[in-house]
């Protein structure tokens, strides 16, 4: 048996009144990959964040090698061998690779020497396998890259203990493959690794040891030979009724159902100049029927948020044209658009979907704003229908809020979502645009999410569905069309999908 | 020739306190901090060196005086931000008000009213043997010790930022304080010691404007320097190679339009006095494409 390497004692972690961590145990052996499962808010970002120095825990004790420690900064999780890959890219996108990975180390600090570390740096990439430019900057480079990056630039400071933060979100099947072959490389060069995910199917992959988080509390630490679907999802998921996928994703019925003889949304050879974070979109053309979700899927940053963007604001098309039920839209404006019965949720439902001082009921007037039903002569808002419509959404879509007064900052991820998908539906909806509108939600709320999709769909109208997260537009796409660097690469039918064959499309295979 | 170099001469005493004030605004902006209090900190520290040099009689106590007044208010911005996560632009404009409020109140309380101004004691002056006789090229060295000291204080911050690790680091904050802090750098520190650093030099450039350059004190002293500093560090990108050359820029504009209003008599003095500001205007937006910002600036940062 080999000896612990992280034990984390009764470790407990409140944000405000909010409990993250409750009373935590958490053991992790040498040489083990150990999965860290659990859906989104359970608390498995919070742990590691505390085991790499960045929060501080209010209760608990941390020991490594079965040394009592304390770690009150990244530096000193660094000292003791710990390196972390966030979920978020945490690279400075104008420095190169190299200048990124000689951040902070020790030694000399009034001297710059780029030439030594290079190779060091491409020492140790050889060494574990994974390859990238030294010498580009990192704004150019792809989220798969990146990651090696920031792989290489634990390893490259000592790291023996390894966490990796939802490493899959932004890499394809072919990717996740080779990450598994990189795991395996570093256990046997004596890294220890943790690996955090929601997906059952990547830990029954990777991992050798699992520890299931729910709710700010473990359930369990589960064994390799122990291991089986059926008990992580009943560890995870406990006495929630839901049905899931090995993705631990919600299983959704989507019944045949005839799809109406002309479209609703015709994209007729459109093109929009790139920028900085886009590359734009280059002469896409596809027709979305109703009674049709229609899947988009494409690696962050390949214009698929150009899509979205440009049904709702055409003015951005540089050239071709857009037509609802056989109208072109060419220069509407999005409140014009809107009244064509188009509804959108964002991206960012944070940023861009809402107003965060706005109550409930101003949210759910946005968009709605200049039709007759919430206008009193003509000119004033009628904020009595305005109540209405926002007690409806709260109704239907079981928004937890006392009342339709309260300030929509004050509202959970998941509850503002559910707000905003209400306030498309306020309005007779022939097309719903949506991006990535699950992100960071737990199962019950996705599962919520994709039942008002499917319904709006069996109902006749359309959806373009824009997504990240493949495995979610496998479940409820009709179709998907695959997207890179700006170029439709295909379109898929349900029948033909294969995850292995759709991700390497994402990436330009 | 000799008024090409005497005219260069009075260029280089502006670009001076131009380039020091915005090597001060760029050192704590590349850390995140951007530091719009410059004209207050130049006004209180022009009061301060002066009264230091006037008193004890020595131009070194005065420039410390200044430094110091400007690292106390790089203390309050750093302090204030830090702690309490205080907009940095509204803290700033704050601070403006105090330095100019706190430069006229410590000249009276200290020195009260006068018949003849008080002078301030001659800065030490260094020339060069030889090239401080060459014509043009003496108009940039036949100066005081604080030119030189312009000249090693860009080239050192030049050398930071771009040859030691440590302004690696520091410029990785600007970018992305969160990459700077999972390597293990203290975000928080740097972000106070740049910002200390940096108005430190912004006091020394307000303390040249009345030790060095009028010799005595009156209220509002600096006239909006602080303000064109904040937008020659903005036109510099941020680099310290580029504000001495916009320092420079604007200070031939500025002594320009002290000869043109000599030598006009048809167009009103006032209008030449407002060429500078209009001038950083144009250049501005005829530069906008070539202007980078650190991605970070302005934003305050934390870990929860």
């Amino acid at each position: 048996m080999a000896a612990d390497y992280i034990n984390c004692k009764n470790i407990s972690k409140a944000f405000g009144v909010v409990k993250a961590l409750d009373s935590i145990d958490f053991v992790v052996k040498k040489g083990e990959i150990h999965g860290l499962l659990g859906e989104n808010g359970a608390g498995k970002s919070t742990l590691m964040n505390i085991l790499y120095g960045l929060y501080r825990p209010n209760k608990g004790e941390i020991f490594l090698d079965g040394k009592k420690t304390i770690i009150k900064s990244p530096l000193d999780s660094i000292k003791n061998g710990i390196g972390m890959v966030h979920q978020i890219s945490t690279l400075v996108p104008e420095f190169t690779a190299v200048e990124n990975i000689m951040l902070g180390s020790e030694g000399e600090k009034l001297t710059l020497h780029t030439a030594r570390e290079r190779e060091k740096i491409k020492e140790i990439s050889e060494e574990f396998g994974l390859q990238f430019p030294v010498d580009v900057k990192i704004k150019e480079l792809s989220a798969g890259i990146k990651q090696k990056i920031e792989i290489v630039r634990a390893l490259y400071s000592g790291a023996t203990l390894l966490i990796l933060d939802e490493p899959t979100t932004s890499l394809v099947e072919s990717e996740f493959q080779q990450l598994l072959k990189s795991l395996k490389v570093f256990v046997e060069k004596g890294v220890t690794v943790v690996f955090i995910t929601h997906k059952i199917k990547e830990v029954m992959e990777a991992c050798t040891a699992v520890t299931v988080m729910r709710k700010g509390k473990v359930q369990a630490r589960v064994e390799k030979e122990e291991l089986g679907i059926e008990k992580l999802v009943k560890l995870m998921f406990m006495e929630q009724n839901i049905e899931v996928t090995e993705s631990a994703l919600p299983k959704v019925n989507l019944p045949e159902i005839e799809i109406s003889k002309n479209p609703v949304l015709q994209v007729k050879n459109i093109s929009i100049t790139g920028n900085d974070t886009s590359p734009g979109l280059k002469d896409i053309s596809f027709d979305i029927f109703g009674g049709e979700i229609f899947g988009v899927a494409a690696v962050s940053g390949n214009g698929e948020k150009n899509i979205a963007e440009c049904i709702i604001n055409p003015s951005v098309l540089h050239s071709g044209d857009i037509l609802i039920n056989g109208e072109s839209i060419k220069n509407n404006s999005p409140l014009d658009v809107f009244a064509k019965g188009v509804s959108y949720t964002p991206e960012d439902r944070i940023k861009e979907g809402i107003l965060n001082e706005g109550s409930i009921k101003e949210n759910v007037l946005l968009g709605h704003q200049e039709e007759e039903r919430f206008l009193k002569k003509k000119l004033f808002i009628d904020w009595n229908e305005t109540a209405l419509a926002a007690r409806d959404v709260i109704k239907e879509f079981n928004v937890d809020t006392p009342d339709e007064e309260l300030s929509m900052r004050r509202l959970s991820g998941g509850n503002i979502q559910k707000a905003i998908i209400g306030r498309a539906f306020v309005s007779p909806l022939k097309l719903l645009v949506t991006h990535n509108p699950t992100s960071g939600l737990d199962i019950s709320t996705v599962e919520f999410i994709f039942k008002k999709l499917v319904e709006l769909r069996n109902s006749g109208s359309s959806v373009l569905f824009v997504n990240e997260d493949l495995d979610e537009l496998m479940i409820v796409s009709d179709r998907i069309a695959v997207l890179h660097d700006g170029k439709l690469k295909g379109i898929f039918k349900r029948s033909e999908y294969d995850k292995y064959k759709i991700g390497l499309m994402m990436i330009g295979g | 020739m000799a008024f090409i170099t005497s005219f260069i001469e009075s260029v280089l005493v502006y670009t001076t306190v131009y380039t020091l004030a915005s090597l001060g605004i760029l050192i704590s902006g590349r850390t995140g901090i951007f530091n719009v209090a410059g004209e207050g900190i130049m006004l209180a520290s022009a009061s301060a060196g002066f009264l230091a040099a006037f008193l004890s009689g020595s131009w070194l106590i005065g420039f410390l005086a200044g430094a110091l007044m400007g690292a106390f208010f790089g203390l309050i911005l750093a302090f204030v931000h830090e702690t309490f996560k205080v907009n940095q632009f509204i803290l700033g404009i704050c601070l403006v008000i105090f330095g100019s409020g706190l430069s006229d109140l410590l000249y009276k309380l200290v020195i009260g009213v006068r018949l003849s101004a008080p002078i301030a004691p001659d800065t030490l002056r260094i020339t060069i043997p030889f090239l401080s006789k060459v014509p043009i090229i003496s108009g940039f060295l036949n100066h005081d010790v604080i030119v030189y000291f312009m000249y090693a204080a860009t080239f050192t911050a030049w050398w930071f930022f771009y040859r030691t690790k440590i302004g690696l680091e520091t410029r990785a904050i600007g970018e992305n304080p969160k990459a700077a802090d999972v390597v293990g750098i203290n975000v928080s520190r740097r972000r106070y010691l740049a910002t200390i650093i940096g108005s430190s030099l912004i006091g020394i450039a307000g303390a040249y404007l009345t030790i060095a350059i009028t010799k005595t004190y009156s209220p509002d002293i600096s006239a909006g320097r602080g303000f064109m500093a904040v937008g020659i560090a903005i036109f510099a990108s941020w680099k310290p190679q580029r504000a001495i050359l916009g320092g420079f820029i604007f200070a031939f504009i500025e002594v320009m339009s002290f000869q043109l209003q000599i030598i006009s008599d048809k167009i009103p003095y006032q209008f030449f006095l407002m060429l500078p500001f209009i001038s950083i205007l144009v250049i501005m937006v005829v530069f906008k494409k070539h202007i980078e910002f650190p991605a970070s600036v302005g934003k305050p940062y934390s870990r929860e």
